[in-house]
């Protein structure tokens, strides 16, 4: 009997991971990148757990008691026990399904700035268009490295959500959150509004997902502000919350 | 499901124990489908929520890796006899724990994968200390975690070198003193027994069965670590970090405890700790030396696999000897003794 829980269990478990992969939620809590490795880490224990029922129903007379696998059984009693806590996860998952951090892990909680990596990518000229898309990681990399660069002088668009600004400044920010290896991690990047009597964060639970357009101000994005440029703002719409939710 | 086996003298009658736990577990399930609605209600405070998402996040990156270290733990089992371990590591106490301790270089991926293969070489005979010295080796100088932190330091390459002496070092020094210090009862009997299958089973049955195993033992473990470990997530207070900037004493102190409470997995942790700009790199290698060493998750799972009287002797060993060998590591290799961000 304890042997059925105890795969059903990791059926469970292994269950729940593959359909994370296939219906795209593990993107709230991993990055892309690995739910192949979820994927195969649902799938290899499925295998195990059906492999342990096949053979505990090929072999029902193990079940007598011989003197090896009483003390198998006896050992199995002991896993059981805190091994139900892998339902708990599992449960979570499949009953409440925890959402994407959003803007209250920005304001509330995470004690980390955004990572600053000043490489070749932030000195390149930006892509073509007449306001391109870019990352807000993206964004306040290219300022850190140079102040001056071609973000000032030619208008952007960014996605994100609304925040109200971190003090001491006051106003509004556009912020999103970076993840590197899961939820865990998260830490928020923001690009602050000027032009702001147009828009305020309003209270509430959902995040307001924004697209805007501007140009940056010259010399704004350096040590000095914390890394957070302003941006002149020339155009701002509502926009829907994009999948995946998190930046890379 | 089972036939009632025929009681005889001297063999127990299948019994069908408590309200099994078949029982209990449907009956849970039902509970929580009908309540439903209020369950996800009372989550919608945003502290419970991000909570809930941390968690979630943490136990679903760490499977993975635990998954594996269980499945080469199953593999040593049922592949790797005694007498090659035995013909592979040098005969001298102290080199063995050496040449394990290199041998972490292997095993990349999550601490959580290096417990398991641990326990599974502390059964085949390998010395304790040596065992020791490639779990805490492996989290932490694996060429993934190494390249991790070059990328997430362009800057201070090297950063990389500290990392990796610090950590080897402290995995040789605590696989030292263990092997020289510690009294035989510390690391109890039932982690040293081998796999409970019994003979004739092919290897590949005794491999499946071990990893299995395995996994149900760790697996409640890392769920309870990783709820610590969010709730610390959620609760450190951001002002905590920003007002170490100009204290280094302070600063390693605090970071060395962040690495044990956040419990980040040692492929992340180089990029969260390099935004950290304002700290000296001081602090910031402590993290990253301290947090593969000793953390939430790890207790978590020593204790399930070794015992709390190991968890309880080998997590304060780690941390002072990480710590230790952290602070020396950056004296000498970092510009400056990584006094300065």
């Amino acid at each position: 009997m304890k042997q059925d829980a105890d795969n059903l269990l990791l059926l469970l478990v292994g269950g729940v991971l593959i359909k994370m992969v296939v219906d795209g939620t593990s993107l709230r809590y991993v990055r892309p990148g690995f739910a192949p490795v979820l994927l195969t880490a649902g799938l290899v224990i499925v295998v195990l757990a059906i492999v342990a029922i096949v053979r505990h129903l090929r072999t029902p007379d193990d079940d007598a008691g011989a003197p090896p696998e009483d003390e198998h059984a006896s050992h199995g009693a002991h896993a059981p026990r805190i091994a139900w806590l892998l339902a708990v996860p599992a449960l979570t998952i499949l009953v409440i399904a925890p959402p994407a951090l959003g803007s209250d892990a920005v304001e509330a909680g995470t004690p980390r700035p955004a990572p600053v990596v000043a490489d070749a990518l932030a000195t390149a000229a930006l892509p073509p268009g007449d306001a391109p898309r870019l990352t807000v990681t993206d964004l306040v990399a290219r300022m850190a490295a140079d102040p001056t660069g071609p973000a000032t002088t030619h208008d952007v668009s960014l996605e994100g959500f609304l925040v109200p600004a971190r003090s001491p400044r006051t106003g509004t920010d556009l912020a999103r959150l970076v993840i590197s290896c899961c939820a865990a991690d998260a830490s928020p990047v923001r690009v602050h509004l000027a032009a702001t009597e147009l828009l305020a964060p309003t209270p509430g639970d959902r995040d307001q997902w924004v697209l805007v357009r501007g140009r940056v101000v010259h010399g704004t994005g350096t040590r000095d502000d914390g890394y957070v440029p302003t941006l002149a703002v020339t155009a701002i719409e509502p926009v829907a919350a994009p999948d995946p939710v998190y930046e890379y | 499901m089972t036939p009632a086996a025929p009681s005889s003298p001297g063999m127990r009658a299948a019994r069908p124990g408590p309200p099994t736990s078949l029982a209990m577990y449907g009956g849970i399930l039902v509970v929580i489908i009908v309540f439903r609605d209020t369950v996800v209600a009372l989550f919608d405070v945003p502290l419970l929520r991000r909570a809930s998402t941390v968690f979630v996040a943490v136990c679903v990156q760490a499977m993975p890796f635990l998954l594996l270290g269980t499945l080469l733990s199953g593999a040593v089992a049922a592949f790797a006899s005694p007498e090659l371990l035995h013909r592979v590591l040098p005969r001298r106490r102290s080199l063995a724990v050496a040449t394990a301790g290199a041998a972490g270089v292997v095993l990349p991926g999550c601490e959580c994968a290096a417990v398991p293969v641990a326990r599974r070489l502390v059964g085949h005979g390998v010395p304790d200390g040596a065992a020791l010295a490639f779990m805490l080796a492996a989290p932490a100088v694996n060429p993934i975690v190494l390249v991790a932190t070059a990328v997430a330091f362009p800057q201070h390459p090297e950063m990389v070198a500290a990392r990796f002496v610090g950590s080897l070092a402290t995995a040789v020094g605590v696989g030292l003193l263990w092997s020289r210090f510690a009294r035989p009862g510390w690391l109890p009997e039932r982690a040293r027994r081998a796999a409970p299958v019994p003979l004739g089973r092919s290897r590949w049955s005794v491999f499946a069965e071990t990893a299995r195993h395995d996994l149900l033992d760790a697996g409640g473990f890392l769920v309870l670590g990783a709820a610590a470990a969010a709730a610390m997530n959620v609760l450190v207070p951001p002002e905590l970090v920003d007002g170490l900037a100009g204290q280094l004493v302070l600063g390693v102190a605090v970071m060395a405890v962040l690495a044990v409470v956040l419990a980040l997995c040692s492929e992340a942790d180089a990029f969260v700790v390099a935004s950290l700009s304002a700290l000296p790199l001081l602090p910031r290698l402590v993290f990253l030396v301290v947090g593969p060493a000793v953390d939430l998750k790890l207790v978590a799972l020593q204790t399930g696999t070794f015992g709390r009287g190991f968890a309880a002797r080998f997590a304060p060993l780690s941390f002072v000897v990480a710590l230790g060998c952290a602070v020396l590591a950056g004296l000498v290799l970092l510009p400056t003794g990584g006094t300065l961000p």
